[in-house]
């Protein structure tokens, strides 16, 4: 039976393994920052991967030629199956019943194992991750770490079981046991399948590797090497730009132990099979096109909270996993493209560390658009949003039954199906923020949904703060949402519908302030994608606005003089590049600042995905959690009335009452007196 | 150029060793007046040219021996001259690339190793458990 997201949660050994994973990648990674510039290297790859998959057919064709005309046997695939019967009637026409493989991703797009264990041939993998899963009937759940998702004890129970061995649980044994079986197995065919990293279009082969498994396979007679298209590069210049970043980003190494280039290898026959599978048509799209600049490194998943929570078991289409992995099956025409799709929580963890600068989260965005997959209850809510005038009557309806939040505690049902078991809702006002009456004035306040429903308080503290600095804010009457609950939760048309009654709403000022990060990045992004209207000079988040504004005036702040910490909205930080500065100013003010570990990582809300991924939800809340304790703080700053609502309403659960949670703004009130 | 090419292997944690020549090789049973040698537990290759950016060697492979040969060895010396160091991984290969017209092309940075169990660090998985960088500096 399927593992369910509560297992995948809960089970220890896998949580283990993939926060020591995490662990390890992030602290190689940010000792090579230090020596490498990682943002120019992004750069460069992107560039050069634009230039090529543009170039896709005549690169195809070039290297068509120039193979051939070398006198090697090579094939195009235009699917899988094509890919499958090729390599079919190579090995029985060689007669060849076993072959060492070394680990290539393409080779699992197309199952080529399964196909040649159906048909009596038997595939053999050598890097000794994928050997581990090949071994215990699994899928490789990583791109670089194939066995990322295996426990060392797990390892030991299958090995000394399926070997009638002995081993201790001690990983240096256990590794050289795995080698001595693995190298008995390269003497027993003549064939070595491999896929490669890049291919130039004249012809060279480039593959990365530390291991020396994959020199062995190369070291037989018959090579044969299959290689998707769009790993094709117009010279060795390009190559070696991109098989030199491509460990830096994806283990943080300075370089893998082994580069192979060859024109040919040793063996005395090569064959090479390009493989298409849906490449050539994804490079017409204009947005997902981006898909192919790809080049594998896996460092979206080291990134990705919800696939260092789950892992790639869970997180994963029919090969790939992890937010690349969404994008690749999309590819791949995954059949549960929805169900996949929807586990992104959309923090843009993934888009900070692309090698190739592919926008992710975007691209994941678009795909939730073509499978919406939402119930009647979520659709409901979420176009009731476009309806100001209605959700404003069901504020004031429901705000007297949840005057001290939203909690059920005596409906265990509705608790757990809701995510109120590990955090409660904060009360809903008596009206809509929204409705207080100001100036009118250039600038605009934009509450958002969650100010306007649950945070009036926020509300009211701004409008103090305004005064006290003698701005004139207006606040923005909204006729709807911003639309970004329907566009993150694939209502496309819905948030198009929402998004242009908002535009309306704030087209006439001259700046636009935002409480909450998340509308703040839709209208500065997505309106830009959608609509072509760049609001990007006049979008800021308010309390980002006032740190830029007091800088050039005198004010006497009274620090609250307790241990603070400042947690990084998602939206705020990778969205709008304007956290850091918030903290910066906190830290100014504060002597007790207490730096958050893990500041910018996903507080879990996510809107309505706290809800409908709750125990993945509640796996990053504790997180949080643990890292605020482990700051000592007495007060949570941040800047987004959601990751308010994730935090204090666990808090609030774990009856942490000596820690409280604010936004910015109330915070800088109070700072000032105001 | 040296420097460089020290700095850039301390960062991947492998060893370099400045010398004048290899002799000193011979003292294991080598024999430095070839191309490559081996036996069981050392062995020794020349190298073609050398990236300070990566802190690589670049090894042509004319034969599958050659190949074997760089496998079984449990500490492998690649000696690289000093004049032949280039900054870049493309510099390094285009100067192996004018020196012989081998097919394949080796570059290596490190020693065969794995962290496929539990991100633990295992060196000498199918290649050699050690790289020592010999950087000839004949003065």
């Amino acid at each position: 039976m399927k593992k369910t997201e509560e297992e995948f949660c809960n089970d220890q050994f896998l949580q283990n393994a993939l926060n020591r994973a995490e662990k390890s990648y992030f602290e190689k990674r940010r000792k090579l920052e230090k020596v490498f510039d990682f943002e120019k290297f992004k750069d460069e790859i992107r560039d050069i991967k634009e230039k090529n998959i543009k170039s896709l057919e005549e690169n195809i064709v070039f290297l068509l030629n120039n193979l051939r005309s070398r006198g090697f046997e090579v094939f195009f695939a235009k699917y899988s199956d094509e890919a499958l019967t090729y390599f079919y009637n190579i090995l029985t026409k060689k007669g060849i019943k076993k072959v060492v493989k070394s680990k290539s991703l393409t080779t699992e797009e197309i199952n080529l194992n399964s196909f040649l264990e159906k048909n009596n041939i038997t595939p053999v993998e050598t890097d000794l991750g994928e050997w581990l899963v090949q071994l215990n009937n699994e899928k490789a759940t990583h791109m670089t770490a194939p066995a990322i998702h295996m426990s060392k004890e797990k390892i030991l129970n299958f090995l000394n079981e399926k070997f009638n061995a002995n081993l201790k649980l001690d990983i240096k044994e256990m590794v050289d046991f795995c080698k001595n079986e693995i190298n008995k197995e390269f003497d027993n065919t003549n064939c070595g399948i491999f896929g490669a990293n890049v291919v130039t279009r004249d012809g060279t082969f480039f593959i990365v590797s530390n291991e020396g498994n994959i020199q062995h396979v190369l070291n037989h007679d018959i090579n044969i090497c299959i290689v998707g298209i769009d790993k094709i590069v117009e010279n060795v210049d390009d190559a070696f730009k991109i098989v030199s970043f491509l460990p830096k980003n994806a283990t943080g190494q300075v370089i893998t132990s082994w580069i192979d280039v060859f024109t040919k290898p040793p063996g005395n026959e090569f064959f090479v099979i390009l493989l298409d599978n849906n490449r050539s048509k994804i490079a017409r799209e204009e947005k997902f096109d981006k898909v192919l600049n790809c080049i594998k490194c896996g460092a979206c998943q080291m990134a990705c909270p919800v696939y260092t929570t789950v892992g790639g078991q869970l997180f994963r289409g029919e090969t790939y996993a992890g937010p690349i992995g969404v994008l690749l099956s999309y590819m791949d025409n995954y059949k549960l493209m929805n169900e996949l799709s929807f586990l992104c929580t959309g923090c843009m963890a993934c888009d900070k560390v692309c090698s190739s600068r592919i926008p992710i989260q975007s691209l994941i965005l678009e795909i939730k658009s073509k499978y919406e997959r939402n119930n009647i209850i979520k659709k409901f809510a979420i176009k009731s949003m476009k309806n100001y005038r209605l959700l404003r009557a069901l504020i004031s309806l429901a705000s007297p039954y949840f005057k001290d939040g939203i909690k059920m505690r005596r409906f265990k049902f509705l608790r757990d199906e809701f995510g109120l078991s590990f955090r409660t809702l904060p009360a809903i006002n008596k009206v809509s923020f929204d409705t207080v009456k100001t100036k009118s004035s250039k600038i605009g306040l934009f509450a958002g949904c969650s100010t306007n429903i649950f945070y009036d308080d926020v509300g009211k503290d701004l409008v103090r703060l305004s005064n006290f600095l003698n701005i004139d804010i207006e606040i923005i009457n909204q006729s709807s949402c911003c639309g970004a609950a329907a566009l993150y939760n694939g209502l496309k048309v819905e948030a198009i519908n929402q998004a242009q009654k908002t535009i309306k709403d704030i087209e006439r000022f001259e700046k636009i302030l935002f409480l909450d990060p998340h509308c703040a990045h839709m209208v500065q992004r997505d309106y830009s994608e959608l609509f072509g209207i760049d609001f990007s000079n006049r979008v800021a988040d308010a309390g980002y606005y006032f740190v830029e504004l007091l800088k050039n005036r005198k004010y006497k702040f009274i620090p609250l003089n307790k241990v603070v910490t400042y947690h990084h909205p998602c939206h705020l930080s990778r969205g709008m590049n304007q956290a850091l500065q918030i903290e910066d100013f906190i830290k100014e003010k504060e002597k007790k600042f207490s730096e958050l570990n893990e500041k910018d990582r996903c507080c879990g809300f996510a809107g309505t995905y706290s809800i409908m991924h709750k125990h993945i939800s509640n796996k990053f809340v504790q997180r949080k959690i643990d890292n605020i304790i482990k700051s000592n703080s007495e007060v949570v700053i941040t800047s987004c009335p959601g990751c308010i609502m994730q935090i204090s309403g666990a808090l609030d659960v774990m009856n942490a009452q000596n820690i409280s949670v604010i936004h910015f703004v109330s915070y800088l009130k109070n700072i000032l007196g105001a | 150029m040296i420097e460089k090419f020290i700095e850039t292997a301390n960062l991947s944690g492998v060893e370099v060793k400045v010398v004048k020549n290899i002799n000193f090789l011979n003292e294991f049973g080598l024999n430095t007046s070839l191309d490559y040698d081996s036996n069981k537990n050392v062995g020794f290759i020349k190298a073609l040219s050398g990236a300070t950016e990566s802190a690589s060697a670049v090894i042509n492979i004319p034969k599958r021996e050659k190949l074997k040969s760089i496998l079984n060895s449990k500490t492998l010396y690649i000696s690289i001259e000093k004049a032949t160091l280039r900054s870049t991984l493309s510099e390094a290969y285009f100067l192996a690339k004018q020196k012989c017209q081998d097919e394949y092309m080796l570059f290596i940075s490190g020693e065969s190793k794995t962290a496929d169990i539990e991100k633990t660090l295992v060196s000498g998985v199918q290649g050699p458990e050690k790289i020592v960088f010999l950087l000839v500096n004949k003065g």
